[in-house]
């Protein structure tokens, strides 16, 4: 869903946003839609700075009084970041650039190879992804265990990466493409990887890194697989190793805790989209081919 | 450009294909759902406690928990000493957040493998490990790691105790406490101690609400929310007025009972009718430690945290009594640890051994004065408890007013959450008392007979 956003709005939005421009007007739901997401996120950075009196409180307590990074020393004192960090890097790492690999050839398959039951091996796909990750928790877990995957990063990332998700998206976007580019290469003897690497990826530019980024996003914050298929503190990634912060008992001072635990997982991927979303943008404008 | 495969519009035998992929996925969904199986052995009458003679401790287990009370720096320190004593290492996973996670977990590895040896498990959880035989009966493996159980606790040690065998050992137990806000007990002009019974607080409470332009409060009391099991503190209320959810030791049911209801009842007139009183949105002991609340009730295992928090002068005080018993009304809470039973009987050992060195005199006290959590041992110096949480000297005056707690919440699997839901319905949406009792009754009854009776005949 997110995908389409992003995407969607390639034409239309270039001719609207000088419309846009000339009237304030236009800037009124741009500002609330961006209150209603960065709000919280900054409330969530603010408190991490807070002492936990200032978290829970009736009071409203815009800036912290005495702003402090003891949530933070806390936090690390708790979960040895370093190594959530590299655990949660080379997860994501690999996981997502097979995903986006695998997603690119199965789609580009899918679209510009001829083979029979194209449409079966398709509706498979969409069975994929009609089937939630936690259906497939047990099983998963019972197959990996069996071939020794627990607390180890392939046992993290190898089930994930079938992305069905990918794959449906950029099968979609492959069928946009003009054919009539693809027959001029195959005329001039290019053969499927050529014209995969040298025309299909460059001109899906801004499609292949809306996939990374839902990717990497996905990949970054998954919770219930890692935590189910990890024991060990050395082999967490972040988010599992969040829950190291939380308390069973109702504990208010560990407010701040959290937030600053949250902050620091939210930080990478926020830089992450800083990133793409120049990608996107640039894919966009040079994407045209006609 | 518009006519391609795939981009066009939905047509019927797109449809239907959609349709057969909706059913295929709901057919891989369909296997693997948490179900509680017993595994092979361990009937009522054919356990058999293993045999330690001669078997000599593995030098290294796992030991699994959610960290109760923030406690995991607290047990990595006592782990550190026990290595250091025993040469046997530790491995200390927080293998969750909270006892369903956990118990989640566990229930996967029991079927994937990579069982723990060592499990924390909580006052509702551990007797469906008992029933699927994931967890071994401990009299020989206390007895193998020199353990006195005479020296526990009676009522935190005697609520792990079935079928005739001992299943586990208390660990972080907790008690409920009254709290209260001296500061707004001040302001209304009550005398500074908890209530000794709810008649002589439905007398304080208006007082209180009626002051709340001054204190600052918005109600005078805070019930439990539904993500803090509420079913475990409202058993106090229902035993004070001489009504339970289920009758004493046994599965006879008991909860759509006149006396019961007419306890939900004036919860519900206390929130809908009085409005001094209100179910807690996330977190009663936020809003307490915020001055939402002029009092509130919870686990001692808070009380640290709310102290950090709290701006004002807190009190405490025994849960107050009924109109037909004053006492014993507290129920116990919190975890105690079980060993499993897929580990190896060298592993059983260790884990065993090091039970007795975690919850010996010396390190039950420094595990308390970190968290909050009350000693499981009755020859405990609790000087430096006292020092290290002022607060702790009440509940453990209140340990012998104590009571275990009613088999309908603690042994019937999913009772707790449907009792949450039920409360939560009385509480919030006004639904009517005797109906969602009844409903409740008829849901835990089936529970039983589906899960647990078949199991224990």
């Amino acid at each position: 869903m997110t995908a389409s956003i992003l995407q969607s709005p390639v034409r239309p939005a270039s001719r609207r946003r000088r419309v846009n421009r000339s009237s304030p007007a236009g800037y009124v739901p741009l500002i609330l839609s961006a209150a209603v997401i960065v709000i919280p996120l900054l409330w969530m950075a603010i408190g991490s700075f807070k002492t936990s009196d200032e978290v829970v409180t009736q009071r409203l307590v815009l800036v912290p009084s005495h702003p402090s990074f003891a949530a933070y020393q806390t936090a690390s004192e708790l979960v040895d970041f370093p190594r959530l960090f590299l655990n949660s890097f080379i997860v994501t790492f690999v996981g997502s650039l097979v995903k986006i690999v695998l997603a690119i050839t199965s789609a580009y398959g899918l679209v510009f190879v001829r083979f029979p039951f194209k449409r079966i091996i398709f509706l498979g796909i969409l069975v994929a992804l009609m089937v939630p990750s936690q259906a497939a928790l047990l099983p998963n877990y019972t197959f990996i265990a069996s071939l020794g995957g627990v607390n180890t990063y392939w046992g993290i990332i190898l089930p994930g990466l079938g992305t069905a998700f990918g794959t449906f998206l950029l099968r979609q976007h492959f069928l946009t493409l003009p054919p009539e580019l693809l027959e001029a290469a195959e005329v001039d003897g290019a053969g499927h990887f050529t014209r995969l690497t040298r025309i299909v990826v460059p001109v899906s530019r801004p499609t292949i890194a809306t996939v990374a980024l839902v990717t990497i996003v996905t990949e970054w914050n998954d919770y219930i697989w890692p935590l189910v298929i990890t024991n060990s503190q050395q082999m967490m990634t972040l988010p599992v190793g969040l829950t190291l912060l939380h308390n069973t008992e109702s504990d208010p001072s560990l407010y701040p805790v959290m937030m600053a635990g949250a902050v620091l997982v939210v930080l990478p991927v926020l830089i992450v989209f800083a990133v793409l979303q120049r990608q996107i943008v640039a894919g966009l404008t040079q994407g045209a081919v006609k | 450009m518009t006519s391609r495969p795939g981009v066009r519009g939905l047509d019927r035998r797109a449809f239907l294909g959609l349709g057969g992929a909706v059913g295929a996925a709901a057919a891989v969904t369909a296997c693997g759902g948490p179900i509680v199986t017993k595994n092979g052995s361990g009937t009522s009458s054919t356990i058999k406690p293993p045999d330690f003679s001669g078997v000599k401790p593995a030098s290294k287990i796992t030991f699994w928990t959610d960290n109760p009370g923030s406690s995991q720096q607290v047990t990595q320190q006592i782990i550190d000493k026990f290595t250091a004593r025993t040469k046997i290492q530790v491995e200390l996973v927080t293998a969750g957040s909270n006892y369903d996670q956990i118990a989640q977990k566990f229930q996967t590895a029991r079927v994937g493998g990579g069982v723990p040896d060592l499990i924390v498990l909580s006052d509702v959880w551990w007797f469906r490990y008992y029933l699927q035989g994931s967890i071994i009966p401990l009299d020989t493996a206390l007895a193998a790691a020199e353990i006195d159980p005479d020296d526990y606790v009676p009522t935190f040690f005697n609520d792990y105790r079935y079928d005739g065998h001992q299943w586990a050992v208390p660990w972080a137990r907790s008690t409920p406490l009254f709290y209260y806000n001296k500061n707004h007990w001040r302001i209304a002009g009550l005398p500074d101690r908890a209530p000794t019974t709810w008649e002589e607080f439905s007398e304080w409470a208006p007082r209180l609400q009626s002051v709340t332009g001054r204190t600052g409060a918005q109600h005078a009391f805070e019930y439990t929310s539904s993500v803090n099991t509420p079913a475990w503190v409202d058993q106090s209320m229902l035993w004070g007025e001489g009504a339970a959810l289920s009758a004493k030791d046994s599965f006879t049911l008991t909860i759509d009972a006149p006396e019961v209801v007419s306890v939900f009842q004036r919860i519900q007139d206390n929130i809908r009718v009085n409005k001094w009183a209100i179910m807690a949105g996330s977190n009663e002991a936020n809003d307490f430690s915020a001055g939402a609340a002029s009092a509130t009730w919870g686990s001692t295992g808070s009380s640290v945290g709310i102290q950090k928090t709290a701006t004002f002068e807190i009190g405490v005080g025994f849960l107050p009594g009924g109109s037909k018993v004053r006492q014993p009304v507290c129920p116990t809470g919190g975890a105690g640890l079980g060993i499993a039973a897929q580990s190896s009987p060298a592993k059983q050992l260790a884990a065993a051994r090091f039970i007795a060195f975690l919850t010996n005199a010396e390190n039950t006290v420094t595990f308390g004065e970190a968290t909050g959590y009350l000693p499981v041992r009755t020859k405990v110096d609790t000087a430096a408890l006292r020092k290290a949480n002022p607060l702790v000297g009440t509940p453990l005056e209140q340990l012998a007013r104590t009571r275990s707690q009613d088999w309908a919440r603690v042994f019937i699997p999913g009772a707790d959450t449907a009792m949450t839901q039920s409360i939560t319905q009385i509480c919030n949406s006004g639904a009517d008392v005797h109906k969602t009792l009844s409903q409740l009754q008829e849901k835990v009854q089936g529970l039983y007979t589906r899960q647990v009776e078949p199991k224990i005949s």
